[in-house]
């Protein structure tokens, strides 16, 4: 998904010397079903440096105060809740999503309606397609203009997406997402002079006569790490890609610079699993993470925009400007319409294909 | 085929007339039972399941609407199109390079065999995605295949090879190289040298030799190994997707986008349909183009 | 055989070819040693923190377990039902023989997402999804193509007079498969057994379907590990699996050279 921390190294040589013995002693794990003796929720995560946070703010809080523990898989993939749902083998209880989810899921018959007399949704930020009968907004994260800052600098970079396409002023290659949901065709329009009240329904036939102009200078990229490796190296002047994960690169010492004008606000979230062998379970900790408390938990220990707009207030100053959506990003977003991705995502990428082959 | 003939006669002299083996052959057909339970149930079986969803529209109903989607929008044939094109270069740029490879892996004595042995193998002991991220820093403009080529003065500009359809090649040819060679090396292993020197005490020539006798002897090695790399390159899609540049949109990435992202499983199961039966029918031009049938049937 | 300039030439080709196989495996493995969170190449400062957290952490120790186990089983299954399938179809007749060719390959033609998705639903029903079992059958499925086209091509070129000849002189058929065809087909079956393992043990995709909530593969963990952020312990873990496979290829060298002996015809 977006973004990730500095890794820490684990290991003291005294753990590695503790574990390499404990796993001499220890049976191989072999592969075998879940006994479920303990309470517990089976959690789908993106994993990495972010389900480390989450473990910190949310999981071991939300085990010491409950009891209830909380396992981790890695990578929820939309096939696989497909593929469980149909065989009644529903695995996890919880996932988390792209936005577009909130309407593929149900329209598959692949999510829990959410119980809303245990999570309550008063604290949560109001807007547009953040809150559904089967989904609640996780954290919030955008996609920003980055740029190379040996070759342009706070005076001179592209200030909007008209900038962006323009090659004869800031010239190099810009590192856009492949999917058609990763933001180019909005930047296209916006670049074209769209407003962002008339910019959905996306004129998809608009949006790539603007790409024609710039299709030599792209540099596609299949997931953020690649898009971060183009910047670092200087393969990419430009760039359109997840907040955080220029955050991270910047702080370890890459030469790039944020631009937020039109950034473009979106959102991850969470659902429930038709079929989840955990359901009340599973709700509970959705209340928790999802509460005031969590949320402020949480944007101590990541740097993804938060659901629950009082948590700001917890937060020691400074802090909510290293945060996605944070206040030095107040006034300059677009909000993306997920709801419009996830209905019409199949014929913008065969669209999108169709155009990447001419 | 000269060689086969050759063979033939020189395994009729031993043969015994009164032949137990032969009377058997259809007992041993059977040999071939076990494995085929094995794969229907485990893959036969559930594949029919979701191929049968092909044939059904949007809305559950029987229809054709899904392969009509692929055949009036031109975006599928297109990318079909490449990829046959993509996995085509590949095997044929494969054979070029892997036949002489096997060649000298077979010649290859003491601890220089060793390094071809595991330069082959190499491949395999690499996640394919680590692979991927190997062949970037390699091939960047300002990697270390550029580099070494601008500091030996072979070329003064930095070549492209990376984010375009040449770094999909460089990418798919190394990762399929082993399954080319493989084969052929151990047809080469297999092969009866005195057929070689018969050849050669007839009077024929090196290169005569070559085509006649031991080219013709590795073919069920180079037919072999072309089907498992052209077969393998047409389902691929981490390569072209790390590796390509704009025009690279390959079919498996599209099957892929609809059984994963937007949960078309009825259109993704069409489009598995129409690369099946396109593998299929390349598979049966190129046997009867190499004539190979006789990689099944035995030589008598 | 003298050394000639054709000789000469194609080692310098085959050189070549060596490094073009070998480079970017082994570009990881300065890589693998870089101190801070990120691949750089070269690395910006050395240290073996990936390497201790690759043995600290039991998800990876779990995973290469889990990874070597599975890929022994399916090798050993899938090389005796590809071996015996692959002389079915040389040595015997096949009713639909076309037929049977073409399902018999379909786990290889189809992609492996299809095998994917479609395998689930009918391992979940047989409650085979999660467990070490399913994950043999399932990488199974997907060796046995390349174990009965390699160990078919080597059969097909066999000289079966010789087998003929001992059962002539009274061995039993299994007796003379195991002690004279056996050996002349091995390097077609260590090739194939070859496949077999590294099907298994470099697959990914089913791997992510089938393995379960509960623990994976080594390739499973490394998909996550370079997916969604770059985790350099990937780096690390690839090293050793290349040192690895260095050591056991010596090894299983030495062992075929000790048993070449009487593989090709006196002349």
């Amino acid at each position: 998904m977006t973004e990730s921390k500095p890794r820490k190294p684990v290991s003291s040589r005294r753990t590695l010397l503790k574990s390499a013995a404990a796993g001499l002693m220890l049976a191989p794990l072999p592969l075998r079903r879940a006994f479920a003796a303990d309470a517990e929720v089976v959690y789908a995560t993106w994993g990495g440096s972010w389900a480390d946070a989450m473990r910190k703010a949310w999981f071991e809080p939300f085990t010491a105060q409950t009891g209830i523990k909380v396992r981790t898989i890695d990578g929820p993939d939309y096939g696989k809740i497909r593929a469980m749902v149909r065989a009644n083998n529903t695995e996890w209880d919880v996932a988390e999503v792209n936005p577009d989810f909130q309407w593929i899921g149900p329209k598959e018959g692949l999510v829990e309606k959410l119980d809303f007399s245990i999570i309550p949704t008063d604290q949560l930020v109001k807007g547009p397609n953040l809150l559904t009968d089967y989904s609640l907004p996780e954290a919030f994260w955008s996609r920003v203009i980055a740029y190379n800052t040996n070759k342009f600098n706070r005076d001179n970079h592209p200030k909007d997406f008209a900038g962006f396409w323009d090659t004869a002023r800031f010239p190099g290659k810009r590192v856009l997402y492949s999917k058609a949901n990763g933001g180019a065709f909005e930047a296209a329009l916006l670049a074209d002079g769209v407003t962002v009240d008339k910019l959905y329904p996306l004129d998809i036939d608009r949006a790539l006569k603007k790409l024609d102009k710039i299709k030599d200078d792209v540099l596609w990229y299949e997931t953020n790490a690649q898009a971060v490796q183009y910047l670092q190296d200087q393969r990419g002047m430009l760039g359109l890609v997840a907040d955080g994960r220029v955050k991270f690169i910047k702080d370890q010492g890459a030469p790039v610079e944020i631009e937020y004008a039109q950034s473009q606000l979106t959102w991850t979230s969470y659902v429930v699993i038709k079929g989840a062998p955990n359901k009340t379970n599973a709700m509970k900790l959705l209340a928790f993470m999802t509460s005031v408390d969590g949320q402020k938990a949480i944007g101590m220990a990541y740097t993804y925009g938060l659901v629950a707009p009082k948590a700001y207030d917890l937060l020691p100053p400074g802090r909510a400007e290293l945060l996605s959506n944070g206040p030095q990003q107040q006034g300059k977003t677009v909000l993306m319409n997920e709801k419009w991705w996830g209905e019409n995502l199949a014929t913008a990428q065969e669209k999108m294909d169709a155009w990447r082959l001419s | 085929m000269r060689g086969e003939a050759v063979n033939n006669r020189v395994g009729a002299a031993a043969r015994v007339t009164a032949d137990p083996d032969l009377r058997k052959s259809s007992v041993r057909g059977l040999l071939g039972l076990p494995a085929l339970l094995f794969v229907g149930v485990f893959l036969l079986y559930p594949l029919a399941l979701l191929m049968e969803t092909g044939f059904h529209g949007n809305d559950g109903g029987w229809s054709l609407d899904q392969y009509a989607r692929i055949a009036t929008t031109p975006v599928y044939g297109l990318v079909l199109w490449r990829t046959v094109w993509i996995s085509s270069l590949v095997t044929a740029i494969d054979f070029l390079i892997g036949y002489p490879f096997a060649v000298a892996l077979s010649r290859a004595k003491g601890w220089w065999r060793m390094i071809l042995l595991i330069a082959i193998l190499m491949p395999f002991w690499t996640n394919l995605l680590v692979r991927a991220y190997g062949w970037i820093v390699v091939l960047y403009p300002d990697g270390l295949l550029n580099n070494l080529l601008v500091a030996l003065g072979v070329i003064s500009e930095p070549l492209e090879l990376v984010q375009n359809t040449t770094g999909v090649l460089i990418g798919m040819t190394q990762i399929m190289l082993p399954y080319m060679v493989l084969p052929i090396a151990a047809q080469i292993g297999k092969m009866d040298q005195r057929l070689l020197r018969a050849s050669r005490s007839l009077g024929a020539s090196a290169p005569r030799t070559f085509v006649h006798v031991y080219f013709p002897l590795t073919l069920p090695g180079v037919f072999a190994g072309s089907l498992m790399t052209l077969v393998l390159s047409l389902g691929f899609f981490v390569i072209p997707a790390l590796l390509g540049g704009r025009r690279d949109v390959l079919i498996a990435q599209l099957i892929d986008f609809n059984l994963t992202k937007v949960l078309n499983w009825e259109f993704a199961a069409a489009l598995g349909t129409v690369l099946l039966v396109l593998t299929v029918g390349l598979f049966l031009a190129a046997r009867s183009w190499f004539r190979l049938d006789s990689l099944w049937n035995e030589a008598r | 055989m003298r050394l000639s300039l054709a000789d000469a030439i194609l080692a310098g080709f085959a050189g070549l070819v060596c490094v073009f196989l070998v480079l970017p495996s082994l570009i990881v493995v300065p890589m693998s040693f870089n101190g801070d969170n990120l691949l750089r190449f070269p690395p910006h400062s050395l240290s073996v923190t990936w390497y201790a957290d690759y043995f600290a952490l039991p998800e990876w120790r779990s995973a290469t377990w889990n990874s070597f186990t599975i890929a022994i089983a399916v090798t050993v299954l899938a090389t005796t039902l590809g071996t015996l399938a692959a002389l079915g179809l040389v040595r015997g007749r096949i009713p639909l023989r076309n037929l049977y060719i073409f399902l018999m390959f379909a786990p290889m033609i189809v992609p492996p997402i299809v095998s994917a998705v479609s395998m689930y639903g009918v391992f979940a029903k047989l409650k085979l999804v999660g467990t070490f079992p399913g994950m043999v059958l399932a990488h199974t499925v997907l060796a046995l193509p390349f174990v009965v086209i390699n160990v078919a091509a080597v059969l097909q070129r066999m000289d079966w007079s010789i087998e003929r000849a001992a059962r002539s002189l009274g061995a039993s058929a299994l007796s003379a498969f195991l002690h004279v065809t056996l050996p002349m087909i091995r390097p077609g079956l260590v090739v194939a057994a070859i496949f077999a393992f590294i099907t298994s043990f470099d697959e990914v995709v089913v791997a992510l379907y089938i393995s379960g909530s509960q623990s994976v593969t080594l390739p499973v963990q490394m998909w996550s590990g370079l997916r969604f952020e770059i985790n350099p312990i990937v780096a690390s873990a690839s090293t050793l699996l290349l040192g690895l496979s260095v050591l056991s290829l010596i090894a299983i060298s030495l062992l075929m050279r000790l048993g070449t002996g009487s593989r090709r015809p006196a002349p």
